[in-house]
């Protein structure tokens, strides 16, 4: 999570426009999702890698191992549309009798799990490819210029802010606490970790106590406005996107 | 009540509990004095805090007043507003304070809450990133920060909004002694602006090099203020609470004492103090430069500050030991006091004669010009009978003028005549007079002994 968030900052392509990203990881997971179909998801998956890897600079063992994270979710999730269970066993490629039903696996099974295999990761790539290469910051402050309503956005901002902080606290406690033999049996270890929870808890109480504190001290009236940073659009990176999604809607038209 | 131009902040009985009954502010009534550096300084739980969140209205106390620029803080809306527009509070923790991931919307919160245009915020976060040395990281998320770096974008943040009087809790805290000293420098550069700077710190050394003003606090209460000079000069409010001398202060003391200091006054630097230490021997001709008295008060008050006088009974023992042979049988040490009609002031002197006895082990006694006895010419005398061929005179306790002037040369020319070769006398320094005279006795006394050289001739 703080790999994924130090690339966001440090990539190649970060002084493009976040709009330019947004637009290019929003449109193409659209296509993806709406065409089903695999050419389009595989190919859409090599694009985001290419993009990933290639011109945002990113390792690719890093993204690999991204894209590991949603594996287990995703094999669990394409066997049970793999398997169906049926009264006519002749359908089956492969399977088993349990009494009067069949158990396995349909080729027509198969192809709609491969499907949505792929397509889920291709989604999944196009998300990776925004989180990578866009700062939260600019995204929240896109989300503001798409006229989401400000609470919600200066919620996200002030929980993005904070989650470092929190983290950097509770890996205090819990080294505080290791170093004191606070893990060394189970235990001990529930104990402790009961302990930080709750010291966590009273921590970011105070902690929000504070910040509002601080806040009204710099003339704080309910909303938190900040200064925006500006971006110019990039024709050639608008064409580009606008022709990368143009081919794979052919593809998706073409393979349906 | 209307305060004039010169607080800042001003504070009338201020009371303050918390909400479990802790007092945490009592009777508190300060004047802050506006454009000066001021330093809170007071161990944990003094109240320091508290206080600083009165004075900008972040609290309100449960009794007394806050003045800010003389006007009365009151607590609706529209005056707080006003007030935090006038002070800014610097936290102590910056991740408590920093709200936004970004640094640069940091800065700009304050600004545009001011209700300040685009392009005037803009214009203001570049001026506090620039006074804060940040310009670099204005990019950068704030998570990526360092800690020092988190406590420049916090000062920055108050900065953009340009108060009148900035506060900062605790601004060196966690601090090495590099980002300390690039804090500070910020505060002194806002300080230069006219901008009235109020610090808390337990740090003594810092807040005596760079305050010019301290309040000293101890549950909840401001025990004692005043100018560094003069607070760290009072040993009992340092004790109560809990504050060492800093010390630049202690050293420069301890150096001006032993005369090795121009000007007494207490070096505010590590360069000020080394560019005016003058020497560092003890040598009695030196302390007598430096104008050092080894004893103290008037006429028949006279007394010893007995530290003084064990250096200089090391000076004797020198010249002890230097003059003459190396028989100390044959050696006498002779102390020669004023005389006083008041047998205490006498008793001060036989007090030197024990000490220079016990540190030297050799033969010494008293002798007093007047009114006691026994005399000089009775000392010598006897300490001759003794079979002592040598005596130093040592001229203590005496009055500057008639005695080193006239009397003293003239009593040993009278004993090196009646003596002539049998006794050599040597003459130390004058304890406890006037050093300019013990120039001069020195002088008289060498021209005496060559004019008694050329009478012999």
């Amino acid at each position: 999570m703080f790999k994924i968030d130090q690339y966001a900052y440090t990539n190649k392509l970060s002084a493009v426009h976040p709009a330019e990203k947004m637009m290019m990881a929003g449109l193409t997971m659209l296509i993806c999702l709406i065409f089903a179909s695999p050419p389009v998801s595989l190919l859409v998956l090599l694009i985001m890698t290419a993009a990933i890897v290639v011109f945002a600079g990113i390792p690719g063992g890093f993204l690999g191992k991204l894209l590991a994270v949603p594996l287990l979710f995703l094999v669990v999730g394409v066997v049970t549309v793999a398997v169906t269970v049926t009264g006519d066993s002749g359908l089956l490629l492969w399977g088993i009798n349990i009494g009067g039903f069949a158990v396995g696996v349909t080729a027509d099974g198969l192809y709609k799990a491969g499907e949505l295999f792929l397509r889920s990761l291709g989604a999944v790539s196009c998300l990776y490819f925004l989180a990578l290469t866009t700062p939260m910051t600019e995204i929240l402050s896109l989300l503001g210029k798409l006229k989401l309503p400000p609470l919600l956005i200066e919620l996200m901002s002030i929980t993005y802010r904070y989650i470092f902080v929190l983290l950097e606290t509770a890996d205090r406690i819990y080294i505080s606490q290791a170093s004191r033999w606070g893990y060394a049996t189970w235990k001990s270890s529930y104990f402790s970790l009961g302990q930080l929870l709750s010291n966590l808890f009273s921590k970011s109480f105070y902690s929000s106590r504070m910040l509002y504190m601080a806040l009204s001290s710099r003339c704080y009236q309910g909303q938190l406005r900040v200064l925006e940073k500006k971006y110019c659009l990039s024709r050639s990176n608008l064409c580009l996107i606008a022709a990368v999604d143009m081919m794979l809607a052919v593809v998706g038209l073409l393979t349906r | 009540m209307n305060s004039d131009n010169g607080a800042a902040i001003e504070t009338e009985g201020l009371e303050f509990s918390y909400i479990d009954g802790t007092k945490a502010l009592a009777n508190v009534s300060i004047r802050i004095p506006a454009g000066k550096k001021v330093a809170f300084l007071g161990p944990n739980g003094a109240g320091k805090t508290t206080l600083f969140l009165h004075f900008n209205g972040l609290v309100k106390p449960d009794r007394g007043k806050v003045y800010v620029a003389g006007k009365e803080v009151r607590y609706d809306r529209a005056s707080l507003l006003e007030v935090r527009k006038k002070v800014g509070i610097v936290f102590q923790d910056p991740d408590t304070q920093l709200f936004s991931s970004s640094v640069k919307q940091e800065i700009s919160f304050g600004p545009l809450n001011l209700g300040l245009s685009r392009e005037a915020t803009e214009q203001r976060v570049r001026q506090a990133m620039e006074d804060t040395g940040i310009l670099d990281l204005q990019d950068k998320p704030t998570h990526f920060l360092s800690y020092g770096q988190k406590k420049r974008v916090a000062i920055a943040d108050i900065l953009a909004m340009q108060p009148q009087v900035l506060v900062c809790d605790e601004p060196t805290a966690w601090l090495d002694v590099k980002h300390s000293r690039q804090i500070m420098e910020i505060l002194d550069r806002c300080n230069a602006r006219w901008v009235t700077v109020i610090i808390s710190t337990h740090d003594v050394d810092m807040a005596y090099a760079w305050s010019d003003y301290i309040f000293v606090m101890k549950d909840g209460q401001v025990i004692s203020e005043g100018v560094p000079l003069e607070i760290f000069a009072d040993r009992e409010v340092l004790q109560e609470a809990e504050l060492d001398e800093p010390l630049l202060f202690k050293l420069s003391k301890e150096l001006a004492g032993k005369g090795c200091l121009k000007e007494a006054a207490p070096a505010k630097s590590v360069e000020e103090l080394i560019g005016r230490i003058v020497n560092m021997d003890y040598s009695l001709a030196n302390l007598c430069k430096q104008g050092k008295q080894l004893c103290h008060g008037k006429g028949n008050n006279l007394s010893i500050d007995i530290e003084d006088v064990e250096c200089y009974c090391k000076q004797v023992k020198d010249w002890f030991f230097k003059s003459g042979g190396d028989d100390f049988m044959k050696k006498g040490v002779l102390v020669l006091g004023h005389g006083s009609r008041r047998q205490a002031a006498n008793e001060e002197l036989s007090k030197l004669v024990e000490m220079v006895q016990a540190e030297m082990g050799v033969r010494t006694a008293p002798a007093y010009f007047q009114f006691a006895k026994p005399s000089l010419a009775d000392v010598v005398e006897s300490f001759v009978s003794e079979g002592i061929e040598e005596i130093i005179i040592v001229p203590a306790l005496l009055f500057p003028g008639i005695h080193l002037m006239e009397d003293i040369p003239q009593a040993l020319e009278e004993l090196k005549l009646k003596y002539g070769e049998k006794v050599n006398f040597h003459l130390t320094p004058a304890l406890g007079a006037d050093p300019r005279l013990a120039e001069i006795i020195m002088e008289r006394v060498q021209s005496a002994e060559k004019n008694l050289l050329q009478d012999r001739d």
